[in-house]
């Protein structure tokens, strides 16, 4: 009887041992896999941003393909609806007197007349790899019905559509005054990722992760 | 067995040990694995921050933009010290450099502090993180060089033909270079090449107040800027790759001077880009040229012989017909002009075979014979021998080193080469094999003139030679290309075709792209322009 108690003990020990060491582990485990999706999650989003503004084309399969082989590991899939992952493309402009002009929505004096948009960021392009139920852009979206099948916006649109108004944050239209900002007709190209994250109560919520870059 | 029974004083150790162990050891080197990730994290957002910064800020080198401010706007959208999702970095510091020249960099390094979680225990409050980018552009002169022939109206498999997909990518080719601060130009071909863009009327002189040669406002969004001159090209026809590649050189040349007046310098770095889905199939020659007329005595041709200043030209263009290797043709049709109706415009949308570029044309061909035959063609019996040069004096042989590199793909004879192992011979005048082999001859003299600029010592006032590079796309999904012959024209680093090189180290190396689809194609492009533009880092 004392040797079977004492050697109880020691599974005494061991059980309140792995009531501290085991939620520790699993703790540091889906820290772990959160932050390594994190880091994949920017390395899309950059990747993608990189290959998007030196004039990739992702309407084309081909191109989705290989941007999908990129972010394999996170579930990104060249399916619209499916898969773990999405890619958020854009590109935005500044709708000022140029803009208008080009749209025609100027009158007789050149000043804008009609140009909705006048003042605002707007979406010029927009593409959408993967599964676009996992997040939204953080720009906006634009209604689909204006959006062209190799991703690109009217013109007309992007002066007169209330909804194609983008949120840009922290790059300012050109400022004739101090010769500073993006200069008029340029576009800036706006990648952004976000995959499904780590789920496993009550250690990891599954949080979404995200990346954006502007190029 | 495994259990190895304690002694009576070491009872319950474990427990005193783990309890230790855990705040002691195990938790600093869990905290340490999750700041040091952290830290790697913060380091790759930044990366990807200066990476977008210096692109973005590279892509608008050439622009007004201020470099230092944009890029710094850049930078500050992608790392947004003080918001969610940067792990609470703060103290961000960008250092911005900017070099000017022909090739413009732009250097972004930036750093950071990444607050730590566990270290602070041991008095490391933040650890540094950096990353540094580097972006460069140059300022470009290119020629867009387009194949319109028959071929181009094939499907592309993908629910549009290949002239259309052709269309769509040179344009988005065209809108990457910047309005205003690059110059473009376009030249279309099939039977011989017109000047697209710019639509002025076509002189071959290189004086600097000429006409046409790539300008700044090919993206004006006129009618007849280059953009919209690339959505009017219709195919038909054969292929005159040599004709176009001559008269790209001759456009090149006149903004070059034209540059060259206006400033006193020209650092624009200058590039032919072709794009063939084919072979060459038409040879344009000056028939009648003074010294070296290969007009035969017997002809009916009225201008057998031109004079010195050409005033009676026959500018004759000679079609094979069929695929390599030639066994047929349709003799030589002169060129017509591009005046009065036939606007650079018309001819856009008109592939006719036998254009003639400019003013320069063949005398009318009526009232007959004018030319050689009132039909506006005629039988190459009208000849003596196959001349010894191009409309534009680049000779047609017997250099060799063109069908000698010879490489078809997919070509539906099957064949391998244009050449059979029987050599050029002018005399064999009816001959449309040799003539398959004047057409490569020419194309590859032709490259080594633009590549050398031979041309450089005739431009009055010039004061030192143009480099060219030439890039090269060959689609092989329309009956086949030629890769030696582009890979040759392009000067591809290192290249070797049927055991005989095709690289010369001291001409400007370009860049050889096959495309067998419709993204292949379309990737050639952005390849190209981003090579052109040096948009990289």
């Amino acid at each position: 009887m004392r040797r079977t108690s004492r050697s109880g003990g020691a599974y005494i020990e061991l059980a309140l041992l792995t009531l501290v060491l085991v939620p520790l582990m699993l703790g540091v485990i889906s820290c772990g896999l959160n932050m390594h999706l994190q880091l994949q999650t920017v390395q899309l989003a950059r990747d993608a941003g990189h290959m998007f503004a030196e004039y990739i084309d992702f309407t084309l399969l081909g191109n989705q393909q290989v941007l999908a082989a990129i972010g394999n590991t996170l579930g990104l899939s060249t399916t619209a609806g499916s898969g773990t992952a999405v890619v958020i493309l854009s590109n935005v402009r500044y709708v000022d007197v140029s803009a208008c002009t080009l749209a025609g929505k100027v009158d007789a004096h050149g000043n804008p007349s009609g140009c909705t948009n006048y003042g605002n960021w707007v979406f010029s392009t927009r593409i959408v790899i993967g599964n676009s139920s996992i997040r939204s852009s953080n720009l906006g979206t634009p209604p689909t019905s204006i959006v062209t099948s190799n991703g690109t916006i009217a013109i007309t649109d992007q002066v007169t559509n209330a909804n194609d108004v983008a949120s840009v944050t922290g790059i300012n239209p050109w400022n004739s005054t101090t010769d500073t900002g993006l200069p008029s007709g340029q576009v800036v190209y706006v990648a952004e990722a976000s995959a499904k994250g780590f789920h496993m109560p009550p250690f990891s919520a599954g949080t979404n992760t995200y990346a954006q870059v502007y190029f | 067995m495994f259990w190895k029974k304690s002694k009576p004083g070491q009872r319950g150790s474990l427990l005193i040990l783990t309890t230790i162990m855990v705040p002691v050891f195990l938790v600093p080197l869990i905290g340490l694995g999750i700041d040091a990730t952290v830290c790697y994290i913060v380091q790759a957002e930044l990366s990807a921050a200066v990476d977008g910064s210096a692109l973005g800020a590279g892509r608008l080198l050439s622009t007004s933009a201020n470099t230092t401010d944009i890029a710094t706007e850049f930078l500050n959208a992608n790392f947004r010290v003080g918001q969610g999702g940067f792990w609470g970095a703060y103290s961000l510091v960008p250092t911005i450099s900017v070099s000017t020249g022909t090739t413009k960099t732009v250097t972004v390094t930036a750093t950071a502090s990444v607050p730590l979680i566990f270290m602070r225990i041991l008095g490391q409050k933040s650890a540094p993180v950096a990353a540094t980018a580097t972006a460069t552009r140059r300022d470009a002169r290119v020629e867009l060089v387009i194949d319109r022939s028959g071929s181009m109206n094939n499907s592309d498999g993908e629910g549009s033909t290949v002239i259309q997909d052709l269309v769509t990518y040179a344009q988005g080719f065209t809108e990457q270079f910047t309005e205003g601060y690059d110059e473009l130009g376009l030249v279309a071909f099939s039977g011989s090449a017109v000047v697209g863009y710019p639509t002025t009327p076509w002189p071959a002189s290189l004086s600097a107040t000429a006409s046409g040669g790539p300008d700044t406002s090919f993206y004006s969004g006129g009618t007849t800027d280059m953009v919209h001159q690339i959505g009017r090209i219709t195919a038909g026809g054969a292929t005159a790759m040599g004709d176009a590649l001559a008269i790209a050189y001759v456009e090149l040349q006149k903004a070059h001077m034209r540059d060259l007046a206006a400033n006193g310098a020209d650092t624009r770095t200058n590039a032919i880009v072709l794009f063939t889905d084919g072979v060459p199939s038409s040879v344009v020659t000056y028939l009648n040229r003074n010294s070296n007329s290969v007009i035969s005595g017997t002809s009916s041709c009225t201008y057998p012989v031109d004079t010195a200043t050409p005033t009676n030209p026959i500018y004759g263009a000679v079609f094979m017909d069929g695929s390599p290797i030639y066994s047929s043709g349709s003799g030589f049709y002169q060129l017509k002009s591009i005046n009065g109706s036939n606007t650079s415009q018309w001819y856009m949308a008109n592939p006719v075979d036998n254009a003639g570029a400019g003013t320069d044309t063949s005398p009318p061909t009526t009232p007959s014979p004018a030319g050689c035959k009132s039909s506006g063609w005629s039988s190459l019996s009208n000849l003596s021998k196959i001349p010894s040069y191009d409309k534009y004096g680049y000779g047609l042989g017997p250099n060799g080193s063109g069908y000698q590199l010879s490489a078809l793909v997919n070509n539906p004879n099957g064949k391998t080469s244009v050449y059979n192992g029987t050599a050029f011979n002018t005399s064999s005048k009816t001959n449309y094999y040799q003539w398959g082999l004047a057409a490569w001859d020419e194309v590859d003299q032709v490259a080594q003139a633009i590549r050398t600029d031979a041309n450089y010592a005739n431009r009055s006032g010039d004061t030192s030679p143009m480099p060219i590079t030439i890039y090269t796309v060959g689609y092989t999904g329309n009956g086949g290309t030629d890769y030696g012959l582009l890979e040759k024209i392009a000067n591809i680093q290192g290249c070797s075709v049927n055991s005989i090189s095709c690289y010369t180290d001291t001409q400007q190396a370009g860049i050889y792209i096959q495309a067998s689809n419709k993204t292949a194609l379309a990737n050639a492009f952005s390849v190209i322009a981003t090579a052109i533009l040096r948009l990289s880092h």
